[in-house]
């Protein structure tokens, strides 16, 4: 095992960090829908250009075929910088659904257009809104005069306002699940933006008696592909979780040292020593509980890997809170402040633990795969 | 030791409780339940109601025409108030009120009491500042004498309701002399006075209560200081001390909990795993115990007499305070599950009434779990007070 960044490593990091310092503003809060897709095609565009798009796309496909432990930095430096771009679902979700599919002409165009930046696809699974558990599944496909036809509703599909395509889990006509491709401007199809706690762009999708193709898995794959792509998204989405971390520690390590009471910087009490240990002791736990993680994606033990990513998610989701809520109390006031960039660290920290699963769903799946 | 509730006090609780149960109307009911932001029309409202009654400053004797309640009945009649879903006390009724029939003078007493209750004036706390936050007492917004009035320049912050007031009470430094308490001034303020700016700040969950307050050369005359220049801080140690039931949170607590086990029964209809729900309830039980010793804490203190070695500190009743409403906003926060992703700051406080894309009670769970991050720091950080626990009490222990 070595823990240092290759030069190529370096090399991407410094992209994203590029990257990231000048994809300028984010539209405003109140802004309509049409207006963010512009500006999300935009910047996912410019990514696509510098190759991060196709990161985990085989280079058959037109990809770059590197593993997880290079997406995971990719991830983390997004996160620092509160970049907030749909590549965890775009580049990572996406692209791990379709290298499995059957249809290997289908599969092989769709990653290619990933890599491209001509699509951005995203995975609507999630029904349930008060916990996490994709196979819980009503939406349903029919035969209809030779052809099929989906329908049912999709709740806080993550970057569901801006996708071009969704990847939607759906009981087949024998009730066995799978997943089908469908564009996100189908007729039958209804998408409602819910601007997220972070600012991320969900929605609401309706999938009326949508046509589709065939489904993308094997006959009896069952969930697994799913699963599968989530599991490696979870991954992505703890990286990530370990840039906010990082940022907040890094905001925390400045205000302690510079902010005067009783006429002395703060970061000289104690107390406030002890908590901020506190902050780091759980950044570096969830740190390595990531990297563990990473490291099970490639395995081909799905119940390890499962175990692993559910170790690593639930404790990031705990120490997420730690680590936030400390940042917060350390700094006073100002920590409660929209204004101050600490409070859209809290708030994508939160958001990132209500996806795909939180501290509870992950310990519970843990749980009832190690009695198994 | 006597440990039961007099007879007078278990009446005053049964008629008192069916009574404000009555009065809340039913769309600030609602809002309350639902842990919605309020708006000023609301408090305004629920005041007036109040007023009608004679309660609208419980806090108050009867010789300034409030009910003249005692410590426990106060606290019968808040608790009636959050259970029925009544809007909390605006606290500034409670605080300036009191400082002034204590400190004030007949004028004083005579121009400000009367509009105060009935809330025709609005008054917000002047006390932080952007340097003196933990530290209050190095505060360095400046009144310098000119004659018959005070030139007053500086900055306060985290002014609750700022936006709402048109008075101010506040303190500011009037010397550099002595030990840096003893510099200070209780000063009187009218909002619309020509040099004082209102900044909002919005919060963590997007809501606009606090305000900064920027006073640049504000002519303030000398008759709107409290007791005497320069004794400030007695008149601020006072206040302190009027508003601790208060933020001892007990009312605030009392309700998340009644949220908390509604939205369980809830978690319950909707088919949410029991494996799940079961963590959940544990930590409500947990909180329920821990409540229940909390509201003992309060009636310990409310009935402490001035020779009570016993009696526990107001620093304790904090302490109590904040650790279960910080628990309660994190068990909202998680029982609410991924449905709080849909909570939009941006959001909070509106003016419309347009429903969340997961309904209202869905939206309090992140709504509130954002807003009670306040907890540990107002009204004196959770270090603070635990400084003070230390202070007042190792002695005592170290001798018994």
């Amino acid at each position: 095992m070595n823990f240092d960044l290759t030069d190529d490593q370096r090399a991407l990091v410094d992209t994203v960090e590029k990257f990231a310092a000048n994809n300028g503003p984010k539209p405003a809060a109140g802004a309509s829908a049409e207006v963010w897709v512009a500006a999300t095609t935009a910047r996912w565009q410019q990514m696509a250009d510098l190759g991060l798009a196709g990161i985990v796309i085989a280079e058959e496909d037109g990809g770059f075929g590197m593993g997880m432990a290079d997406a995971i930095l990719v991830c983390e430096a997004l996160g620092r910088s509160l970049a907030q771009e749909p590549f965890v679902t775009g580049a990572i979700v996406a692209p791990k659904l379709l290298e499995t599919a059957t249809d290997r002409a289908m599969r092989s165009a769709q990653l290619r257009a990933i890599g491209e930046g001509s699509t951005r696809i995203t995975i609507a699974s999630d029904e349930a809104i008060l916990d996490f558990d994709p196979a819980r599944i009503s939406t349903r496909v029919e035969e209809r005069q030779g052809g099929r036809c989906l329908t049912g509703v999709k709740n806080l599909v993550i970057d569901g306002a801006t996708a071009t395509h969704f990847v939607v889990t759906a009981l087949d006509p024998e009730h066995k699940a799978n997943a089908y491709l469908v564009a996100a401007g189908q007729p039958g199809v209804t998408v409602t933006s819910i601007r997220g706690l972070g600012g991320g762009q969900f929605a609401r999708v309706t999938f009326d008696g949508v046509e589709v193709d065939a489904p993308l898995f094997d006959d009896g794959a069952g969930l697994e592909p799913i699963t599968r792509a989530i599991d490696h998204g979870t991954v992505a989405l703890c990286a990530e979780a370990l840039g906010l971390m990082t940022r907040m520690l890094s905001l925390t390590a400045n205000y302690l040292q510079t902010r005067q009471q009783f006429g002395k910087a703060i970061g000289t009490f104690q107390a406030l020593q002890h908590r901020f240990a506190d902050m780091v002791v759980a950044a570096e736990q969830s740190r390595s509980a990531t990297y563990m993680a990473a490291a099970a994606l490639a395995g081909d033990d799905a119940i390890s890997r499962q175990q692993e990513v559910s170790a690593a998610k639930s404790m990031v989701c705990r120490h997420g809170r730690a680590v936030l809520e400390a940042a917060i109390q350390l700094h006073g006031g100002i920590g409660i402040t929209d204004e101050y960039e600490l409070s859209r660290y809290v708030r994508r920290m939160l958001e990132i633990e209500k996806t795909w699963g939180d501290a509870f769903d992950h310990e519970a799946r843990f749980g009832e795969l190690t009695e198994a | 030791m006597n440990l039961s509730l007099s007879p007078a006090d278990v009446a005053f609780r049964e008629s008192i409780r069916t009574e404000i149960a009555a009065l809340v109307p039913a769309d600030i009911k609602a809002r309350v339940d639902n842990l919605q932001h309020l708006r000023k029309e609301d408090f305004l409202r629920w005041q007036a109601i109040l007023d009608e009654r004679g309660w609208a400053a419980p806090a108050w004797p009867a010789e300034y025409g409030g009910p003249g309640w005692s410590p426990m009945q106060r606290v019968i009649f808040e608790e009636a108030c959050f259970l029925a879903g009544a809007p909390r006390q605006i606290p500034h009724v409670n605080m300036i009120g009191p400082v002034l029939q204590t400190f004030g003078t007949p004028e004083q007493k005579r121009r400000y009491l009367p509009d105060i209750p009935t809330l025709r004036d609005w008054w917000c706390q002047g006390y932080s500042e952007p340097s003196s936050g933990s530290d209050l007492a190095s505060l360095r917004t400046r009144a310098v004498r000119q004659g018959d009035h005070y030139v007053v320049n500086g900055q306060k912050i985290w002014t609750t309701w700022a936006h709402w007031a048109n008075y101010m009470f506040c303190l500011v430094r009037t010397s550099d002399q002595g030990r840096p308490q003893e510099g200070i001034t209780f000063l009187l303020m009218e909002m619309d006075t020509p040099g004082i700016t209102v900044r909002p700040i919005h919060s963590l969950d997007g809501a606009h209560d606090v305000n900064e307050v920027f006073l640049e050369d504000v002519v303030v005359p000398v008759e709107n200081v409290v007791l005497a220049e320069n004794q400030g801080w007695t008149v601020a140690k006072f206040l302190l001390n009027a508003e601790r039931t208060e933020i001892a949170g007990l009312g605030q607590a009392k309700r998340l909990l009644q949220f908390a086990t509604r939205l369980a029964e809830r978690l319950a209809a909707e088919g949410v795993a029991a494996s799940r729900r079961n963590v959940f309830e544990n930590t409500l039980t947990r909180i329920r115990i821990d409540l229940k010793a909390h509201e003992w804490t309060l009636m310990r203190v409310i009935a402490a007499t001035e020779n009570d070695p016993r009696a526990p500190s107001a620093s304790v009743l904090k302490l109590c305070g904040t650790d279960l409403l910080e628990r309660l906003s994190t068990l909202l926060m998680d029982m609410g599950g991924p449905a709080g992703l849909a909570y939009d700051p941006s959001s909070r406080g509106g003016e419309t009434d347009e429903t969340p894309p997961y309904g209202h009670v869905l939206n309090g769970t992140a709504a509130t779990y954002l807003e009670f991050r306040k907890s540990g720091l107002v009204g004196g950080t959770t270090e603070i007070q635990k400084n003070l626990i230390y202070r007042e009490t190792v002695g005592q222990w170290g001798t018994r």
